[in-house]
């Protein structure tokens, strides 16, 4: 199964599910990942700042089309904790 | 922050992977083509299928071959550039293909193989007909229904892909 390891911080079910829907891509955009989740802004801003200084959540803004557009993506470590994370849930489950 | 804790449940982890496999596939479903696209590039497949086998010899098949080719190339990096306006970026590298995603690029091939080959041996214009008939409709079927692929590692229920 490789390093299983529980995440306390990402195991929280919004961010848990914050981690699963960046995971496939390489990044969303902060307003579809507000739409998929169902939560205001504030909410979203919420677990993103733990996830954010945790270094597992990037957090990047480009300007297009006259409007700025904030691009979050899983990083490297927060590939690794959250593959770990998935790991150890599924060794819990059996 | 990270520690080995396990005292959770294990309805409680078994909730957790429904919601992150819910989550991955709403994410997966996002990526989806849209359906004229789709239909774009299955009936582009469906010609370059048929072109392959009537191109031998041919400058205008072969033409109508690599033009075809074109539109679904241009097709992918329409569908890459919509999803950005979309808001979602991938990254091919932490994509996997699923095994219905693998058996449908084999399927594929393989009419396309057998489209030329099949000509070449019979002279028949019916058997590439029928491959660029058979291989649209596999595109366009695995485009709209199948799950083609998901992110590495992260199919949660522990099968292999859709």
């Amino acid at each position: 199964m490789g390093t299983a390891l529980f995440d306390e911080l990402i195991h929280a079910p919004n961010r848990l599910k914050i981690c699963a829907l960046l995971a496939p891509v390489a990044s969303l955009e902060f307003s579809v990942l507000r739409e998929h989740l169902d939560v205001s802004d504030s909410v979203l801003s919420k677990h993103i700042k733990p996830l954010e200084e945790a270094g597992y959540v990037a957090i990047n803004k480009s300007a297009s089309e006259g409007r700025v557009r904030t691009w979050l993506s899983l990083s490297a470590a927060g590939r690794k904790a959250f593959k770990g994370h998935v790991d150890a849930l599924k060794e819990i489950v059996g | 922050m990270s520690e080995n804790n396990h005292q959770i449940t294990t309805g409680d982890a078994s909730a957790a992977l429904a919601s992150i496999t819910a989550a991955n596939e709403i994410t997966v479903k996002s990526m989806r083509p849209p359906l004229w696209l789709i239909l774009l590039c299955a009936i582009a497949l469906g010609i370059k299928t048929a072109a392959m086998g009537f191109m031998i010899n041919n400058s205008l098949w072969n033409s109508i071959q690599w033009g075809t080719y074109s539109v679904i190339c241009l097709s992918i990096i329409a569908w890459i550039v919509a999803l950005r306006v979309k808001g979602i970026t991938i990254k091919i590298a932490d994509v996997n293909i699923s095994k219905k995603g693998i058996i449908a690029a084999l399927l594929i091939c393989a009419l396309l193989i057998l489209s030329r080959a099949t000509y070449l041996q019979t002279g028949s214009i019916v058997f590439p007909c029928i491959a660029g008939i058979l291989n649209a409709f596999i595109l366009a079927f695995s485009l709209h229904f199948g799950q083609l692929f998901n992110a590495k590692y992260l199919n949660a229920n522990g099968k292999g892909g859709a």
